[in-house]
């Protein structure tokens, strides 16, 4: 077991050494010149001289890699090249926004996904599995960004029933839940879908292992084999795709942000996109990309933990 | 030339006789249903949309009327021409990215599957950086450097897509070539070119052609996604993406351009998902859940 | 038998499978009594109905069975009618079953505590720790050791021996009135399988209730059961006490079913036993007697009339149109006449030929279980296991090499091996005095057409997306094959192997085992080789059909002149078709020698452990003590000194710390073993 955390733990670095150098390498593989991809026609001469100052674009490529991982990982994630403000405390001033929004979001799929997955698989092919089916496919169908116009459109517009803009008022939790509602709704509907899926299918798998027709035939009650012996079973892959579904959940955050104008990461690399502003963007798809990182990490350890076949095997 | 047409007859005769069985599952006959209305208004656009994409033919924002069915935008064109001709490039672009990732991460999944080990561990672990981004971020890491295009949308969807290929076909590589029936080709003789070609490719392709057909909604997606944000294609060229877009920015005035340029994107993700779902339960049952 | 003294009865019971493709009629007119406090076993073929009979008995039937008429009577009360909840408070307390896979049968992500003490759920006026004390005790009881220690594992931490004593000691621990065992065994190998047999003949004699024992070996039934029940495509077509079935049985079906078994077919016969045919299908059933199209005996009348259940001598039925209009009692079998072990020398040895067609010599094969890296931090020194440690043995032209051993022994390994399919660390393996090592890719091939191999699984061993015609055209297409005129071959082949020429366009999975099995050997054969090597060529076949595969490879033999490599865990399916026999445990040949030799003088306490290990159909020659005990260590951390002490009878400390040198004990017959029997 231990071997094993020290194995998925040195796998994890290593991958985000390996992102460290595609972020560094971008400017490069793109053809043009760097400084000219990066900064766009806004720049002038001397913002020019100081984006090859600040990013060591003079020194040979390695040196520049050296330079940019240290830095990276001391947390100094380089400068913005047009205010000088540092890149990691613009990041960081807008990272919790985009963690609450992703959370609550999933915090509601997982709430009603999961026992809507159960439910279908102790009923299956009756009516109401099947109907659970077709809105579940129907959600997972919907791209989250069109279901945030959507339900900007109905929800705030037409019936004015919530905000339509920001994050609601510093301080004011009450207003900050308001403002949080829809972008939930929007960035979750999906996963309540996909997660019912899962269950479903990886429950239905496991009620037709031998195991379950053994406890059944030593007169197990029902309810307790399906939410005990099989659910234990069964949520173990449904943890590992959340794990590799948060990226997803990043993507619709990021729509969410922009059509219900919050701040957050999503938002920010946007405007820095439009604005062309290279150095915070490298700097806010590292941090994203570590976040995703740390939970297929977390998530595999949890599922390594809770499985006594993979423990044991360690 | 006898034998081929005896072939494509037998292919046909398949090809419909799978069609009818996807048709009695109520969920793949709407999957049907809706492909084929994408297919078909793709396709024949010229002759179904009654005006010019670009032409101003109409009042600024109009609701729907008889000769405008589903309004027009800000600067009076026909929507319901614009969507029809947006699923015409979203229908190449889908097809041209997906048929790219499909065959170079079948290759590399059975580089990666058959090979040896180390290169087998050096492609798992490129497919786990490219798939450690989120792939938004990634995508829009791409286009802070680039000048937005349709050729870049699809580089960013074969980009992101191709990893995941890659794992599925590496998967099944792996599971199968320690199958009896492949040792047993091995053991009458058979190189490894053959093994591959005739014994490997046939089992692995099935569930990634499924896979496929579930991807061709994430390639339109991705265009809409970035053209609403206004960094894939742009405007004046309609797409659903653009058509998104401008009506975004006049959402307070009318709802039609935002209803038309969603709708139809919701109706073929619809339609594909619904079609991948039948296909891959009727035809691969393992699958599910993947 | 009056009904007052069952505790199961089932009476004319008729069941259907109802599917998309149609109505399968799985049981028909099913007639069965379970008397208090004895075994009654089930024996029959693959597809009979046994299992569905135990799931109807337990209501456990999958959503699609349908019962059409009958009863089934537990302890007189109606198991059909009874309500949910009802037969849920019969299940595990009155009633429990052990199934076929004790790998899958236990739930991995609980403790076999927690599993345990949750079946106590009923008796609420125990306490936790009082639960505990009484599984610990059942666990004790099934034969496991240390029980509190290994109270608080989780199943993947027992091998599957012990988790079929686990799954006994769950299905007693409510001490109910039926054990119903569906095949315990089967998924075990023969010293394993021996041992839960064993258990279970213990718990018979001090168990209260009755036990209703399913299982497709006739040897198995013989040793454990009071009563049996012959069954066949869904009918039961004898019944009776184990004398009647096993001494006086009426049914040609039965009477034929014990003479396929290979452990009574005397050497002599290079010719077995088979049924024509195959098991009709259950879809449209005839309206004569269901095993009319396959009997030796029949009558013009058996396929118009159905048959009525007869009987004779108070408990002894039977359906048969023949038996009941003879009254003689047919061939009368005596007890005791079955032949294993002992020998009689029919075939004249081998030409004397010093030529040698495969010559291995002390051959290393091993497979590395850690990483570079992982061995490297844990210190491991030596990061592989041994799969075959110093194999060597010879095949002349024209003989038949059987290689034995359990699962894990290295025998499939060693094939694979042979065909270059695997490599191997150390020794060499010449065929035709080539080393085969040497081969490049053009040798390969031309080696590789001189040697064939057939697969362990017919069906999974045919690449799963070609049409058979294709897949025996194969051969041909990788061969350099001009001047050959495929398709008279390809016909040439069909013909050969007995296969209809309707089987051309099908696929793999259309076909029965059998049938895939004779695909298997056209393919295997299609290049005229001198050596094929057959792993485990009857697996998954029934005893009725293994016959046919074998009497097919002896013909072929002696058309061809072929040489036979054959891979078995069955010591008596091999018996009558080779010349040498070596024995593999643990990756090393323990025993080689000629025919005669392993089974009229075994010198391994292994060898011998695996002879007795085979249940015999004859009711008076059950086995009453267990030849070895104990499991078979495992491969990375293998036992110092003979590798065999930890479960040998006779090891001493000599055994338990030098390894054996091989022992001569004449120019053919070899064994590792310091004291050899």
């Amino acid at each position: 077991m231990l071997f094993y955390i020290i194995q998925r733990i040195g796998l994890s670095v290593l991958i985000l050494f390996l992102v460290l150098l595609t972020l560094f390498a971008l400017i490069h593989i793109i053809p043009g010149d760097p400084v000219s991809i990066a900064l766009g026609p806004r720049a002038t001469p001397e913002i020019e001289a100081r984006f090859i100052e600040k990013m060591h674009l003079d020194k040979p490529w390695y040196e520049q890699f050296v330079v940019f991982a240290v830095g990276a990982l001391k947390g100094d994630l380089g400068e913005d090249i047009f205010t000088g403000q540092k890149v990691s405390d613009i990041i960081f001033s807008q990272l919790p926004y985009t963690i609450a929004l992703a959370l609550s979001g999933l915090g509601w799929a997982v709430c009603i996904g999961i026992p809507l997955g159960c439910f279908s698989a102790s009923y299956p092919n009756s009516l109401l599995d099947r109907m659970l089916g077709v809105i579940s496919v129907g959600t997972i169908a919907m791209p989250s960004f069109v279901v945030s116009i959507y339900s900007l459109l109905i929800f705030a517009i037409m019936l004015n029933w919530f905000p339509v803009i920001g994050a609601g008022e510093k301080g004011d939790l009450i207003d900050q839940l308001h403002h949080l509602v829809l972008p939930a709704f929007a960035v979750g509907l999906g996963w309540v879908g996909y997660l019912a899926r899962m269950v479903r299918a990886s429950m239905l798998e496991v009620l037709s292992e031998n195991f379950i027709r053994a406890s059944i035939s030593f007169g197990i009650p029902r309810v307790k084999i399906i939410y005990l012996y099989a659910l234990k079973v069964a949520i173990l892959p449904t943890i590992t795709l959340i794990g590799i579904g948060f990226g997803g959940l990043l993507s619709g955050a990021v729509f969410a942000e922009i059509i219900f104008a919050r701040p957050g990461i999503g938002k920010l690399i946007y405007d820095m996109v439009e604005a062309r502003n290279f150095p915070v963007v490298q700097g806010s798809v590292l941090i994203t990309a570590f976040m995703f990182i740390f939970t297929m990490l977390v998530t595999d350890l949890i599922v390594a933990y809770l499985d006594p076949r993979l423990r044991k095997k360690l | 030339m006898k034998p081929i047409l005896k072939k494509s007859i037998g292919i046909t005769a398949k090809f419909f006789s799978s069609l009818k069985t996807v048709m009695q599952h109520p969920m793949g006959c709407i999957g049907v249903l809706l492909v084929g209305l994408f297919l078909f208004s793709a396709i024949f656009a010229p002759i179904i949309s009654p005006y010019n994409p670009s032409d101003f033919v109409g009042d600024s924002l109009a609701g729907p009327s008889l000769s405008h069915p589903i309004g027009t935008d800000e600067l009076g064109r026909d929507t319901f021409c614009r969507v029809i001709y947006g699923g015409r490039i979203e229908l190449v672009l889908a097809i041209a990215a997906v048929s790219i990732s499909l065959f170079l991460g079948l290759v590399l999944g059975m580089i990666a599957g058959y090979g040896p080990v180390w290169l087998d561990n050096c492609m798992v672990l490129v497919f786990d950086t490219i798939r450690s981004f989120p792939s938004i971020m990634l995508s829009l890491a791409i286009l802070a450097l680039t000048e937005p295009s349709v050729i870049i949308i699809g580089i960013v969807f074969i980009i992101n897509a191709t990893p995941g290929y890659g794992r599925i076909a590496r998967a099944q590589t792996l599971s199968l070539k320690n199958k009896e029936f492949i040792l047993a080709e091995q053991s009458l003789g058979a190189k490894p070119m053959r093994v591959i070609l005739h014994h490997l490719l046939p089992n692995i392709i099935g569930p990634l052609l499924i896979l496929c057909a579930m991807d061709i909604p994430v390639v339109v997606t991705v265009e809409a996604g970035l053209s609403f944000l206004g960094l894939g294609v742009l405007p004046p060229t309609p797409t659903w993406g653009t058509i998104l877009n401008e009506g975004f920015s006049v959402i307070r005035e009318s709802p039609w351009p935002v209803i038309a340029g969603g709708v139809p994107l919701i109706l073929t993700t619809l339609g594909f998902t619904f079609l991948g779902e039948t296909l891959r339960d009727l035809f691969d049952p393992k699958l599910k859940g993947k | 038998m009056t009904p007052d003294h069952a505790i199961l009865d089932i009476q004319n019971l008729s069941l259907d499978y109802v599917s998309s493709s149609g109505r399968m009629h799985a049981l028909r007119n099913i007639n069965l009594t379970v008397p208090k406090g004895k075994v009654v076993g089930i024996v029959g073929e693959s597809g009979c109905g046994k299992s569905t009979i135990a799931a109807a008995s337990m209501r456990l039937l999958s959503p699609n069975a349908e019962i059409v008429s009958g009863s089934i009577r537990f302890d007189r009360e109606d198991i059909l009618s009874l309500s949910e909840k009802e037969i849920r408070n019969l299940r595990g307390s009155d009633m429990a079953m052990v199934f076929q896979d004790p790998m899958t049968s236990l739930n991995p992500v609980f403790t076999v505590g927690n599993l345990m003490t949750d079946l106590l759920y009923r008796r609420t006026e125990l306490s936790r720790n009082e639960k505990r004390t009484l599984a610990i005790e059942m666990l004790d009881r099934v034969g496991i050791s240390d029980p509190a220690l290994r109270f608080d594992q989780y199943p993947n931490e027992f091998s599957g021996g012990m988790r079929q004593r686990i799954c006994i000691a769950m299905a007693l621990l409510c001490n109910p009135r039926l054990l119903i065992a569906d095949e315990p065994t089967t998924a075990l190998d023969v010293t394993m399988a021996a041992q839960i047999m064993s258990l279970l003949k213990d718990i018979k004699n001090d168990f209260s209730g009755s036990i209703l024992f399913i299982s497709h070996n006739l040897g198995l039934i013989a040793e454990i059961c009071d009563e049996v029940v012959v069954m066949y495509a869904g009918e039961v077509v004898e019944r009776g006490t184990v004398e009647d079935i096993f001494y006086h049985s009426r049914h040609p079906y039965t009477r034929k079913l014990i003479e396929c078994d290979p452990t009574i077919i005397p050497e002599s016969d290079k010719q077995l036993p088979t049924i024509k045919g195959y098991v009709p299908s259950l879809q449209y059933v005839p309206e004569g007697c269901i095993y009319a199209d396959r009997c030796h005996e029949v009558l013009p009348e058996c396929s118009q009339v159905h048959p009525k259940e007869t009987q004779i001598d108070g408990k002894h039925f039977f359906r048969c149109l023949l038996a009941a209009a003879n009254d003689h009692v047919v061939e009368k079998r005596s007890p005791g006449a079955a032949v294993l072990p002992g020998t009689d020398e029919n075939k004249p040895p081998a030409a004397p030929c010093d030529d040698h067609l495969l010559t291995v010599s002390n051959v290393n094969v091993r497979f590395r279980n850690q990483g570079v890296l992982s061995a490297f931090i844990r210190r491991v020194k030596y990061p592989y296991i041994d799969a075959c440690l110093d194999v060597s043995l010879t095949i002349k032209p024209g003989e038949t090499y059987g290689l034995i051993g359990e699962s894990g022994s290295g025998k499939t390994t060693l094939g694979l091996a042979i065909m270059r399919l695997t490599e191997f660390a150390k020794g060499s393996i010449l065929f035709d005095n080539q080393d085969i090592r040497e081969l490049d890719q053009s040798g390969l091939t031309e080696f590789r057409r001189q040697v064939s191999m057939m697969f362990q699984d017919p069906i999974a061993s045919l690449s799963p997306r070609k049409t058979i015609i294709d897949l025996i055209r194969e051969p041909f297409d990788i061969n350099d094959t001009s001047g050959v005129d495929i398709d008279s071959e390809i016909t040439r082949l069909f013909d050969m192997v007995g296969l209809s020429h309707s089987f051309k366009s099908r696929y793999p999975h259309q076909l029965s085992g059998g049938q895939a099995r004779r695909v298997g050997v056209a393919r295997a054969l299609a290049m005229s080789p001198k050596l094929v090597i057959a792993d485990e060529p009857t697996a998954g076949l029934d005893v009725s059909i293994q016959g046919d595969v074998l009497n097919l490879m002896n013909d072929l033999q002696a058309q061809l002149g072929l040489s036979y490599l054959i891979i078995s865990h069955n010591l008596p399916v091999v018996r009558h078709i080779s010349d040498q026999i070596g024995i593999m445990y643990m990756g090393r040949l323990v025993e080689q020698g000629r025919k005669k030799d392993i089974f009229r003088s075994a010198a391994h306490p292994y060898t011998k452990a695996l002879l007795e290990g085979v249940p015999q159909p004859d009711p008076s020659k059950r086995r009453d003590n267990l030849s070895i005990i104990g499991e078979i260590p495992s491969l990375s951390n293998r036992p110092p000194g003979c590798e065999f002490h930890t479960r040998c009878p006779h090891a001493d400390e000599l055994c338990r710390t030098t390894f054996p040198a091989p022992n001569d004990l004449s120019p053919d017959h070899t064994v590792l073993c310091h004291y050899p029997l």
